[in-house]
């Protein structure tokens, strides 16, 4: 109960973050330029904008973890507002916990918003369309202004709700985008074909498989706000950034570790096997996730973020808290 | 007056440089930079060459080292001036007579000195490394790039004008030498068709200069066959008096040729001109394709790699100069994380406007069949030509450096260049910056 | 300029008839909303002056605008309406800057460094020479109580208090002619508040101004010469302390001596002086006195030793 509280103020704080919102716009809007800018495709456009989607939803989301962690948690050490909390009847142990459950929270929402961007524009790519007036690749130009300007129509809601209501900006803004985008993605693809031509019948043609690569991106970014919240502890914002990174970067490599001696198999077992959460082409080459490999990745990332939070509990016990 | 001045940015110098030591930032750099270069490079494989592991040492990890000082740097600017006012302990630097210009300065001199002794720790561990690994001073010399003679390209503009129109004339014809003359400099590959010659003019070294030392040349080209078929082509180098000493015919199927003048016929020649021939039947069709700026480079033995890395690590420095100015720039004028979010996007924007295909969509966008460019994708061709354009020529002189590709090819890198970058990259930017960024620092509420 | 009387404590010395070292005009600072739209009016159409030798105190309940004033006066924020002149000049000229001292309410410094090397950035910024600064630092230090030994620790290892100290020492550095004080015994203990209250009086008699923005009265009225109320971004109150504090329809007789049988006697003689009637109650000792001599007498006292913090 207390870490929930403890998480819904960090969720509402990381939200409010100058940080979250310009990574959130950032990685939102580049998704949605990305088919428009396409030169050099070869007819892998969809596949492109899928993969630099996803991409731009792990690198910009770890990077939110990372700034989530450091504006609240290494924010609070420093500032005295962990010791206030801490004076009250609250275990470090809830404490560390619901700072993680905030910072997945903030991760939730913007894995949310970066994958429906990611839906958008995989309809945006050029595609080979055959209608009864053209047969060729084109790209969906309504879909794609459509996917630049909801960010937009997303802060000016946020500013109208601020200066009409006072009500704070940033969590207009996450709210509002949160909604546009996937009303805005159900109908414009429900209700309209790839020439612009509207449909003659609600049919939404979403790629169902960004749905499964998105959640296990998800799952990777809550091992990463673990590993984030535990380097918050002892490390201000950038340190532990740059430290996240690094791990993100080791873990792509997990497996050649593996295959490089026992010396090797020993650091790649600490390291988070990061290609186990990249499954974008499996998917698109007809892997279907079975539950047991679903639960199994879930259970790996809550153990992976139990033994980097114990890590980081240890860390904090014996922290004097100014 | 003077004393105050310097006072001020000493005061600030010294704060710049304690602070970031003793946080955890440097400490936790420390540990990233030692992992890039130590244990990065055991698990690159190579292509088991020399030259190839040179290039991993000198390219790849010097390359990464560099990237994680410049977003070090860059975020850390952001945070000086920026971290400072939000944690109130600028209000007291604010009601000093100190001037915000001064106070910039010092503290991104702070920043330079400390990225300098970083500098200089990585350039010393990769040069440890290279003698380590067994390569001596045979693999690792280093080759002058000898200058073209840029009167030489107006010449040729000329002469092809000639041989093009060599009676008919067109009805504008400087706007066609005009454009003749951009192609020549420009980046397109431009056709060589049989019968035809290029021809290009070297400045040569006083012959005391390495005067047992063999000129080195390279010329790059593409075929109209590709690899299937070579070209009879040759390649001719002739002294000033028109007197041809050197001659070697094009025989390799990659597009690269590699030849040696022996230093016998250099023998205090001021200047060379070498012309490439297609001697293909006109009827065959055979054309070679070159990009005339830099299809041909002559090269001469100067130096040693210690030499080239010291300039190196010149202008790697000048180039984190500026990110720091930049930093600090953006720090004066927003809060940390929207100056860190600004300055990344102006790099990055900065970074891609390098890019040829950025600079100049078109030709990718030909040369690659593209099916269709969307009218979103016409209206930014042409606001991305602007940046780039923009950008380029305010970085031109850290672009034309060229400084990790020349690392790694064994080229030297000019004293007088390098310090001309440094002097405009890394001294007079972060100046104007400074003077520009003093205004909304005076001007901010604290 | 009419000459006010002065209290035995508070003498100061004749005002000078120069132009005023801090003028502030009709001062208004209102603050705005992201969309520009007036949020709060600080503070309403303000305007005082401060003469060289004086102790001006600023007082005011919270919220009241004493900060946003001296924020204003130093350039730190810039008035919506009025004008600022120290010594004849804009505030954020660095020839009107380089005769300030200023000591902020959250007076945060860099942890990172020790009070010496704070001292020596300060210093720099003010353009005194090393060898000036070397010859200052350590005397400075010691006046506000930094012992040698912790004069080489990192700021972040100080308590408040011993924090407190470095920043008066910094607002010292340039042997300032206006010294602007916010809560400058904010954090300190009773002896540092006392030496504080020393330190100020010890800078009036070397004729420089102090503008002191404090909640403890006791302290303003120590000290202080003059006094400006604010209250709600407005001037309620001004005027030499004496003057506002006096109670003009009653007097004091202070005797030392009397029998307590002979108290009645001298309060009937009083009665037919008196319509409003004759109090009679001994005086008390001021606590901070009682305190400090408490302390001064342990201190002497053989085999009492102070303690380390």
């Amino acid at each position: 109960m207390r870490a929930l509280s403890v998480a819904k103020s960090t969720a509402l704080e990381g939200l409010q973050s100058p940080v979250a919102l310009l990574l959130t716009l950032a990685c939102v809007e580049l998704t949605a330029l990305q088919p428009l800018l396409q030169l050099h495709t070869f007819g892998d456009s969809v596949r492109l904008a899928r993969d630099c989607g996803l991409a731009f939803l792990l690198f910009s989301g770890v990077l939110v973890c990372a700034s989530t962690s450091g504006c609240t948690l290494a924010a609070d050490l420093r500032s005295g507002i962990a010791a206030t909390a801490l004076a009250k009847p609250i275990r470090r142990f809830d404490y560390l916990i619901g700072k993680w459950l905030g910072s997945c929270a903030v991760a939730a929402v913007f894995a949310w918003n970066a994958l429906w961007s990611t839906i958008l524009a995989c309809r945006t790519a050029e595609a080979y369309v055959e209608t009864a007036r053209s047969a060729g690749e084109m790209r969906d130009l309504l879909c794609g202004i459509v996917s630049v300007s909801l960010p937009l129509l997303a802060l000016a809601f946020a500013a109208l709700f601020h200066a009409w209501r006072a009500r704070r900006f940033a969590l207009s803004f996450f709210a509002a985008l949160s909604l546009l985008q996937p009303l805005a993605s159900l109908a414009l693809l429900g209700w309209f074909a790839r020439d612009g031509s509207p449909a003659l019948r609600w049919n939404p043609a979403i790629d169902p498989d960004l749905f499964p690569a998105g959640f296990f991106l998800l799952l990777l970014l809550l091992i990463f706000c673990a590993v984030s919240t535990s380097l918050s502890v002892r490390l201000q914002t950038a340190p532990a950034a740059a430290l996240s990174f690094f791990l993100l970067l080791s873990g792509f490599l997990a497996d050649r570790f593996a295959s490089a001696g026992t010396f090797g198999a020993c650091i790649a077992a600490f390291l988070p096997n990061v290609q186990e959460f990249w499954l974008a082409d499996r998917f698109a080459d007809g892997f279907a996730c079975s539950p047991e490999r679903l639960l199994l990745t879930t259970l790996y990332t809550l153990f992976y973020s139990s033994a980097v939070l114990s890590i980081g509990l240890l860390l904090f016990r014996n922290r004097d808290i100014q | 007056m003077m004393s105050k001045f310097l006072s001020g940015i000493q005061a600030g110098f010294m704060l710049g440089i304690r602070a970031p030591l003793r946080s955890r930032l440097v400490a936790t750099l420390l540990f990233l930079l030692a992992v890039t270069i130590i244990v990065l490079p055991q698990n690159l494989v190579t292509d088991g060459t020399d030259a190839g592991l040179l290039r991993m040492l000198l390219t790849w990890t010097l390359g990464s080292a560099v990237t994680l000082l410049s977003i070090a740097t860059l975020w850390a600017g952001c945070a000086v001036i920026s971290g400072d006012i939000e944690e109130k302990r600028y209000v007291l630097t604010a009601t000093s007579p100190a001037r915000p210009f001064c106070v910039f300065l010092g503290r991104w001199l702070g920043l330079v000195v400390l990225n300098a002794l970083l500098l200089t720790a990585v350039l010393g561990s990769v040069y440890v490394q290279v003698r380590l690994r067994g390569l001596g001073p045979e693999q690792t010399g280093v080759l002058r790039l000898l200058p073209q003679d840029p009167l030489c390209l107006q010449e040729e503009a000329d002469r092809l004008y000639a041989t093009i129109f060599p009676t008919q004339q067109p009805d504008s014809p400087e706007a066609v030498r005009a454009a003749i003359l951009r192609d020549l400099k420009g980046p397109l590959h431009l056709p060589l068709e049989p019968g035809m010659e290029r021809r290009w003019r070297f400045f040569l070294p006083d012959s005391s200069a390495s005067p047992e030392q063999p000129i080195r040349g390279k010329l790059r080209y593409l075929t109209a066959y590709g690899s299937t078929q070579t070209v009879n082509a040759v390649l001719e180098c002739f002294d000033p008096d028109g007197n041809r000493i050197f001659s070697q015919p094009l025989d390799d199927h990659r597009g690269l040729l590699v030849f040696e003048i022996p230093p016998s016929l250099r023998n205090g020649l001021p200047a060379l001109t070498v012309v490439l021939r297609n001697s293909e039947p006109s009827q065959s069709g055979n054309t070679l394709l070159i990009r005339h700026n830099d299809a041909l480079q002559l090269f001469l033995p100067y130096g040693g790699l210690a030499r080239n890395l010291f300039f190196g690590g010149i202008a790697c420095l000048a180039l984190l100069a500026l990110l720091a100015a930049v930093g600090i720039a953006c720090g004066c004028c927003l809060s940390f994380p929207v100056a860190a979010f600004a300055a990344s996007a102006l790099c990055l924007i900065a970074l891609v406007a390098g890019n040829p295909d950025f600079s100049n969509p078109d030709e990718a966008a030909h040369s690659h069949g593209t099916s269709t460019t969307s009218m979103l994708a016409e209206h930014l061709e042409s606001l991305s030509r602007s940046v780039s354009a923009g950008t380029n020529s305010l970085l031109s002189p850290m672009r034309k450096l060229q400084v990790f590709d020349r690392l790694g090819d064994g080229i030297a890198l000019e004293p007088q260049d390098v310090l001309c970058a440094f002097a405009i990259t890394g001294l007079l930017y972060p100046v104007l910056l400074a003077l520009l960024s003093s205004v909304p620092l005076r001007r901010r509420e604290l | 300029m009419n000459r006010f009387p002065m209290n035995a404590q508070n003498q100061s010395p004749p005002r000078d008839e120069t132009r005023p070292v801090l003028e502030a005009e009709h001062l208004e600072k209102t603050f705005l909303d992201f969309w520009k739209r007036p949020r709060v009016k600080a503070v309403a159409d303000l305007s005082f002056s401060a003469f060289p030798g004086e102790v001006l105190g600023l007082l005011g309940p919270n919220g009241s605008g004493k900060s946003t004033t001296i924020k204003m006066l130093l350039g730190l924020l810039r008035p919506t309406a009025g004008s600022v002149r120290l010594f004849g000049l804009a505030p954020d000229t660095p020839q009107a800057r380089a005769r300030i001292g200023y000591l902020p309410e959250l007076s945060n410094l860099h942890k990172f460094l020790t009070p010496r090397e704070t001292l020596d950035y300060y210093g720099g910024l003010f353009g005194l020479s090393s060898a000036k600064r070397r010859e200052t630092i350590p005397s400075l230090l010691d006046r506000v109580g930094i012992a040698r030994k912790d004069a080489d620790r990192a700021i972040g290892e100080f308590s408040k208090g011993m924090a407190r100290r470095v920043g008066l020492a910094q607002a010292l550095l340039n042997n300032p002619e206006l010294v602007i004080l916010d809560e400058p015994t904010s954090g300190l203990d009773p002896i540092g508040r006392h030496d504080v209250k020393e330190m100020i009086r010890e800078l009036r008699k070397e004729g420089k101004t102090i503008l002191l923005s404090s909640h403890l009265l006791g302290e303003v009225a120590d000290v202080c010469t003059r006094v400006l109320i604010l209250v709600s971004g407005r001037l309620h109150a001004e005027g030499p302390l004496d003057t506002l504090l006096r109670q003009n329809d009653c007097c004091r007789f202070t005797v030392n001596g009397i029998a307590p049988d002979r108290i009645d006697a001298a309060k009937a003689a009083l009665e037919p002086f008196a319509p409003n009637g004759v109090r009679v109650d001994r005086p008390s000792v001021p606590l901070e006195d009682f305190f400090l001599d408490a302390i001064r007498k342990a201190n002497a006292t053989p085999g009492t030793q102070p303690h380390d913090e």
